[in-house]
């Protein structure tokens, strides 16, 4: 009984601290994102910095197959797209 | 590594998103690519893969843009001997197999800060076949420098019934079709003049696992001393929960890290150094057994530009559209004593 109501704690703890890695990730992004201007966006807006004009880099038939091996391959990464607003991406 | 074949099919048509949260181009671009794949268990498999994007334009109110994109994927396999299993022998009878897989996205831009996508897929290799549809949107916030997405993933995955027997005398029966809904969030920052921020979560439900969570965090730094950028990313994946015999594999989760360099080599040519590091815990159904499976992959990529008209012929004579050449290697090596090497080349034109 002790020992699943430490589970229990344990599982409300880890969610409390997620949630609060969240909150502190949105709570900086929102406090940081005045501090770029559209001149200063040159890097940004690179070949280099921008995921969705990457492709021909990507090993993309080599990280398709670990799906045969891996069974959480592919999962997360979320984020990807272009870094360039005003491009619609 | 007995329930390899049945399980791999299953995870990756149900976690693979048809679209990832990218938009729409302001060009037609078209690509084609080829790769080949070796191991050491005498696995041999082709992939030729041909990409197209169409502008479509902005046919709407307060539409900006909008493409249509379709991916056309074949792949051929033959397995090795020390690569078949049971499965494989009693479900395909033979050790060679073809892969066929489709993808169509519609993707909108709105007022030029918004986006909006929508995307079907299929997959099939004859047997096990599986069909996905999609929808998302993303919008740019607080001076273009804060970006969010949602996407919502529906799976179907049909399979032959192939029961087994596991260790403790369980016959697992994994039900012939599989369904699984999802939600991903995306986020992006721009931090400061060389610095994105990338942070992103997901949920999938399946009709016959736990649930599947994910986390990940990852950032974009440039270097402007060294015309080069360095690209860290971590994801967590968490399949854990109550496993019964409608799976053939147990609770797991992984870490993965990945870490990429990417260089301007020249004003043409940029290149990749990529290393991805994955571990993964298996707790059995069975018998409670922990298992770890461990793997690496070190990947090297090169893209040159060829300018219009190249070849040398003047305007008109030449190519009449700029081409970008791709070449990529990769070496894969687990704990499992698999090691493997993929190479890829492709050509891909913008109008």
């Amino acid at each position: 009984m002790g020992e699943a109501v430490l589970t229990l704690n344990s599982q409300g703890l880890l969610r409390v601290v997620r949630g609060a890695v969240a909150l502190a990730v949105v709570a900086v992004a929102l406090t940081a994102c005045k501090t770029i201007r559209p001149y200063e966006k040159e890097y940004l807006l690179g070949p280099l910095m921008d995921d969705a004009a990457l492709p021909a880099l990507d090993a993309r038939f080599a990280r398709d197959g670990l799906q045969r091996f891996e069974r959480l391959a592919g999962t997360g990464g979320g984020g990807a797209g272009s870094a360039c607003p005003t491009c619609g991406g | 590594m007995k329930h390899t074949s049945l399980s791999t099919v299953m995870t990756g048509a149900l976690v693979t998103c048809v679209f990832g949260a990218s938009s729409p181009v302001h060009a037609d671009t078209f690509r084609q690519r080829a790769g080949a794949y070796a191991d050491n268990q005498g696995t041999q498999r082709e992939r030729l893969q041909l990409d197209g994007s169409v502008d479509a334009g902005g046919f709407a109110p307060a539409m900006t843009a909008s493409s249509l994109a379709a991916t056309w994927t074949r792949e051929f396999t033959r397995l090795g001997e020390d690569a078949i299993t049971q499965y494989d022998s009693d479900v395909y009878g033979t050790e060679r197999r073809t892969d066929d897989g489709v993808n169509l996205t519609f993707g909108q831009v709105w007022n030029r800060l918004s986006d909006s996508r929508v995307g079907v897929g299929w997959r099939s290799d004859g047997v096990v076949t599986s069909r996905t549809a999609g929808i998302g949107g993303g919008s740019w916030f607080f001076g273009e420098t804060f970006q969010a997405s949602i996407d919502l993933t529906r799976s179907l995955t049909d399979r032959p019934r192939y029961p087994i027997l596991d260790y403790d005398f369980a016959v697992v029966d994994p039900p012939t079709r599989v369904d699984s809904t999802g939600v991903s969030l995306a986020l992006r920052q721009l931090v400061s003049p060389t610095l994105v921020v990338l942070a992103g979560g997901s949920n999938f439900t399946t009709s016959d696992r736990p649930p599947l969570r994910t986390l990940s965090l990852g950032a974009r730094q440039y270097f402007p001393s060294l015309h080069g950028a360095l690209h860290p990313t971590v994801v967590r994946a968490i399949n854990r929960g109550r496993v019964t015999t409608d799976t053939n594999y147990g609770e797991v989760d992984a870490w993965q890290v990945d870490l990429a360099w990417l260089q301007q080599i020249s004003r043409q040519t940029r290149g990749k150094v990529s290393w991805r590091w994955y571990r993964e815990d298996e707790t059995t159904r069975a018998y409670g057994d922990e298992l770890t499976f461990g793997s690496d992959l070190v990947s090297v990529g090169l893209a040159r530009a060829l300018p219009k008209g190249f070849r040398g012929g003047a305007p008109g004579k030449g190519i009449d559209a700029p081409l970008t050449v791709e070449v990529n290697a990769s070496r894969y090596r687990t704990n499992a004593n698999i090691l493997a090497q993929v190479i890829e080349a492709g050509v891909s034109t913008s109008f």
